[in-house]
């Protein structure tokens, strides 16, 4: 895709520097590993407050 | 970034990093956080879940970085003509005030309601009320207002270790409202030694800090002043029960050298000597919180409190 002085393309998208890029993926990167940390978060957090026997009592 | 341009949103694009945003939290200050609170937390009676202490502890660093980035949303007009806060992410242009607005919002709420979750309710509302203080009452209101800005910004970063110990007990005691009491009075001193040495940089930013706002004198009277209060306050731990002979004496000793060099910043008011002075009293303070808390943190860690060693 050609770029323009404005930074979008001839199409009127925009297209990003190879900076632009290399910092997005970065902030993919450390967005999917904060997600990640939270699924570890809420799965340590349920099993502390359901505890072990969180079903003893049957349903 | 985007930027407004008339009635539309122009978008031209972000390089900003993930170490970008990390710096928005101010990682030394959380650095800190951590540090005192983990203090308050051990010293609260009862056995805590150790992953529910380091949950608790995680939650109130994070709170601390979402105060963080939002005081530099607020103060990005007064980072950009300071030479030490120059290179912020916001003066940089690498961040923009909304995103650092809606990161430090978006983290607030989540420290605050996980803290609720993890911990319990009182140390959410009081994680929530420290970064409401931080960020209104000294960043937005007082901080601009009065040369007394320090004294009252100390209050919120001496909150932490109370948080950490409601996190761990439910309820406040008096040994939480001491190591309060030991932070508040140690930000002073702390804060003015450095003031003395950049107290252009302050000026050129409009902020009255106390030595442009009152003058140098008065700022080494009210640095001895409250060095003279902080290092009695320091030895009360050891004087309640909550901390050892061991503390007591390092609290003692410690405070001994804290005040000489309070003293000699006093004495010293001129040229190079006086500039050395305040280097040594601020780098010394430093050093003076660590070894209080860090003992503190290990005999409570270790266990040893108990048996008063």
């Amino acid at each position: 895709m050609d770029q323009n002085d404005s930074g979008t393309s001839a199409q009127g998208g925009i297209v990003l520097t190879p900076a632009q890029l290399r910092s997005r993926k970065a902030r993919s990167i450390a967005i999917g590993c904060a997600v990640g940390a939270l699924v570890i978060f809420f799965y340590a957090l349920t099993i502390i407050k359901l505890g072990p026997h969180a079903l003893d009592g049957g349903w | 970034m985007s930027y407004v341009t008339g009635a539309h949103i122009e978008w031209t694009g972000s390089e900003a990093t993930p170490g970008d945003y990390l710096a928005l939290l101010k990682p030394r200050v959380m650095s800190l956080v951590v540090f005192t609170a983990l203090a308050g937390l051990l010293m609260a009676p009862g056995p805590v879940n150790p992953l529910v202490g380091f949950m608790s502890l995680v939650l109130i660093a994070v709170g601390a970085g979402a105060s963080g980035a939002l005081n530099m949303w607020v103060d990005s007009d007064i980072d950009a003509v300071m030479t030490r806060t120059m290179n912020r992410p916001i003066p940089a242009g690498k961040i923009s005030r909304a995103q650092a607005l809606a990161f430090g919002l978006t983290l607030s709420v989540f420290s605050v309601a996980l803290l609720g979750i993890v911990a319990n309710l009182a140390a959410a509302a009081l994680l929530a009320f420290t970064i409401f203080f931080y960020v209104v009452i000294y960043s937005m209101w007082l901080k601009r207002l009065t040369p007394q800005n320090i004294v009252i910004g100390g209050a919120a970063g001496a909150f932490p270790p109370m948080v950490g110990y409601v996190a761990a007990s439910g309820h406040v005691s008096l040994a939480s409202f001491v190591l309060f009491a030991i932070i508040f009075l140690w930000t002073p001193p702390h804060f003015w030694a450095l003031a003395l040495l950049k107290s252009e940089d302050y000026a050129k930013a409009g902020i009255p800090m106390m030595p442009n706002a009152k003058g140098a004198d008065r700022t080494r009277l009210e640095i001895l002043l409250y060095t003279l209060l902080l290092v009695p306050v320091a030895i009360v731990p050891w004087l309640i029960g909550a901390a050892s002979v061991t503390y007591g004496v390092i609290a003692i000793l410690a405070g001994a050298l804290m005040l000489i060099a309070a003293l000699r910043v006093y004495k010293l008011r001129q040229g190079a000597e006086a500039d050395l002075a305040a280097k040594q009293l601020f780098a010394f303070s430093i050093l003076y919180l660590s070894l209080l808390f860090a003992e503190f943190i290990a005999e409570h860690g270790l266990g040893l409190a108990s048996g008063l060693l």
